[in-house]
């Protein structure tokens, strides 16, 4: 029994958060939890992606962190060309928050996003519209599909793992982002599925040695 | 000047620990001066986000405030006597200056007379009419003379400089005054036109210049985070422990952001450092967090926008996250250089992606923005006068090569272009500065006990110690740090 109760609670957990995870909206101690770094001491959060007339989906902070990646660094370090995006293209808004290391907690804010599938223009307010430089880069990564950077310099907390993120950009926010929630979902399976292989074969091991006569204490 | 040896910005630097050096220049007693800090972040150094530049303690930002009227200012050429059913004037007005968005008021005018809250009477006459004027009144009593006789001695004579009892203790300059003189006594037998000095002037002489600093350094324009009631209940009175409440702030605007303020309020008392009383009432709570802005910038302040510090630094670039970069093996360190830009409270820019708040009792915040992307430090004054540049969020280290040093240099200017374009006598004297230093009584100047800089999480850095001089001693004095 001690030993089901140990397997039971971790099991419990997993459902949990498998749970939530799903739910699409995540609660404020789960979006907490999803942060991925930018540089040493600033994380950015999962993000929440607008275009009009398409239904809203989420990014993964991972995913959030390599879009911003793919042109954060162009905007600070070198002049982007300031140019709007032309009329009738589609302009989107990736919302994000950041945490900074001992600092209080800071209010979301938005991020301008524009393609004509050959140009990308992005906006980090209160910049202007600036040309991205990177524009593939720029398209696979507001698309899910772009490659995080590890952050030089810094002690290696998250990302965790999985740099390369895959998610496609047309999930609905209420079904998840993306593809990872589907092989988050998939190993979440996998580890129940064990853990009840698991459990079942020790109950019949348990059960085997238990048929004999009772036991002196 | 200072710079960042190039060899240092490579990998492999010797350095365990950041390292920092500062640069004064001038500093001088009552003037304004230069900061420069250079600052070298070793390879394998957790430099955090958060850079913190405190002062030297003589060193001054600007301060100053001032209060607006509506546009109902109203004075008749000839007249010295200036109407404001906004003014809400009060006796404590009395040698403050006063200027108008309208010409009629000459440079340098002050209320000589208080008479009632809608009427006062300056120290000379108008010399244009209007109605709609939008007045505004400085928080602190400098402001200057051009007719005054001196002793041989120690007795100076104004019939325009009204020597007021508040006036005890206060520094002056100007023709034939030995720099640290300080008014001793006013009035000879209640007259306003006489002050003693603390010591013998140069010479006799008369027509002289004199310049009457304020006493205590006045209250500045400044945002504050950390205000709240005494209680649940409604309440006029508001509590911060960090605003530094004093005298100079009677009068001035409080602009509340958010919820539970009340509409065209001002301070009405101030009761200590911490506590003061508004003309109406908040509902503000007991939760140390509701923000306002207290005051408005006064003719000498920075205008918004204007360039104040120059931000440049030395770093390797990966060229995966930075287009133009080459490869980090190469180890050929980037450079850049950006302009920052003045914003007062209440023009405070929210830097992109929310890089970080500002800090209470903010008087200034520096932008630096490239156009595409903008990252903030801000000026914050503390309850002793000492000022501290914080830069909540660095982005330096965004797509810095791994193995790699930082090199970075924060220079901030004495001054804008705008305030030495100021017209003589405008502003308040000695406000029209970004930063300066204290003047000091006598010949002994103050300890300038050094600043310190801090880089992310790491231990301060305490910058190289030096006196503040006066001008006489000499220009190889005049220097301050390795500058």
């Amino acid at each position: 029994m001690h030993f089901l109760r140990r397997v039971l609670v971790p099991l419990h957990v997993v459902a949990l958060v498998t749970a939530a995870l799903l739910s699409g909206a995540p609660t404020a101690s789960a979006a907490a939890a999803d942060t991925t770094l930018l540089q040493p001491g600033w994380a950015v959060t999962a993000a929440t992606v607008s275009c009009p007339g398409q239904p809203q989906r989420s990014m993964t902070s991972l995913q959030a962190a390599t879009f911003l990646q793919s042109f954060i660094a162009d905007a600070f370090f070198s002049h982007l060309k300031v140019q709007d995006p032309p009329a009738g293209v589609t302009r989107c808004t990736v919302t994000l928050a950041s945490i900074f290391a001992g600092e209080p907690p800071q209010p979301a804010s938005p991020v301008g996003y524009a393609t004509n599938g050959t140009k990308v223009w992005v906006q980090i307010p209160p910049g202007k519209w600036s040309v991205a430089k990177q524009t593939q880069r720029a398209i696979d990564s507001f698309a899910g599909h772009g490659t995080y950077v590890p952050v030089a310099n810094a002690p290696t907390t998250t990302p965790a793992s999985s740099p390369k993120t895959t998610a496609p950009a047309t999930s609905d926010s209420s079904h998840g982002s993306s593809t990872t929630w589907i092989w988050i979902v998939v190993l979440a399976a996998v580890v129940v599925l064990a853990l009840a292989a698991v459990i079942r074969s020790r109950r019949r091991r348990s059960a085997t040695t238990t048929a004999g006569p009772p036991r002196q204490t | 000047m200072l710079s960042v040896p190039m060899a240092l910005v490579t990998a492999g630097s010797a350095f365990a620990v950041p390292s920092c050096l500062a640069s004064n220049f001038p500093a001088v007693s009552g003037g304004e001066s230069s900061l420069k800090v250079s600052c070298i972040v070793p390879v394998g150094t957790a430099a955090g986000t958060k850079t913190t530049i405190k002062d030297y303690a003589q060193a001054r930002w600007h301060s100053g405030a001032a209060r607006l009227s509506a546009a109902d200012g109203t004075f008749t050429s000839g007249s010295a006597v200036v109407t404001s059913t906004t003014g809400h004037f009060v006796a404590g007005d009395v040698n403050h200056q006063v200027t108008s968005d309208l010409p009629g008021i000459p440079a340098g005018a002050f209320i000589k007379t208080f008479t009632s809250a809608t009427s006062v009477t300056l120290n000379v006459v108008t010399t244009a009419s209007a109605t709609t004027a939008v007045l505004t009144v400085e928080n602190s009593s400098a402001r200057h003379a051009t007719d005054v006789t001196r002793s041989a001695t120690t007795l100076l004579t104004s019939a325009t400089a009204n020597f007021k009892a508040g006036d005890v203790g206060a520094i002056v300059t100007g023709t034939g005054i030995k720099p640290g003189t300080k008014i001793s006594v006013v009035g000879v037998s209640g007259a306003n036109t006489t002050a003693t000095i603390s010591q013998p002037t140069n010479q006799a002489g008369s027509n002289g210049y004199l310049t009457i600093n304020p006493v205590l350094q006045p209250a500045s324009n400044r945002k504050v985070t950390d205000l709240h009631n005494p209680s649940a209940a409604a309440s006029a009175t508001i509590i911060s422990a960090t605003a530094g409440f004093t005298q100079s702030d009677v009068g001035l605007a409080v602009v509340g952001i958010g919820t539970g303020w009340p509409v065209g309020a001002r301070i009405i008392t101030v009761t200590s450092a911490t506590t003061a009383v508004m003309s109406a009432t908040a509902t503000l709570g007991v939760a140390a967090t509701h923000v306002a802005l207290i005051g408005n910038p006064d003719v000498g302040a920075p205008t918004d926008g204007s360039t104040v510090a120059q931000l440049g630094a030395e770093l390797q670039l990966s060229p995966t996250l930075v287009a133009s970069s080459d490869d980090c093996a190469n180890h050929t360190p980037e450079g850049f250089s950006i302009q920052g830009t003045w914003e007062n409270p209440a023009s405070f820019v929210a830097p992109s992606l929310t890089l970080g708040a500002a800090p209470s009792n903010s008087v200034g915040q520096i932008v630096y923005n490239n156009s595409s992307a903008a990252f903030a430090g801000y000026v914050v004054r503390s309850l002793t006068g000492t000022y501290t540049f914080i830069i909540p969020v660095l982005p330096t280290a965004l797509a810095q090569c791994a193995g790699t040093a930082l090199g970075s240099v924060f220079t901030f200017n004495p001054i804008t272009a705008g305030q030495s374009l100021l017209p003589t006598g405008l502003a308040a004297p000695n406000t029209a500065v970004v930063r300066g230093y204290a003047d000091f009584v006598g010949a002994v100047p103050p300890a300038n006990t050094a600043g310190t800089v801090t880089v992310g999480t790491n231990a301060p850095i305490t910058l190289t110690a030096c006196a503040v001089s006066r001008q006489l001693n000499g220009p190889t004095t005049w220097a301050c740090g390795q500058g």
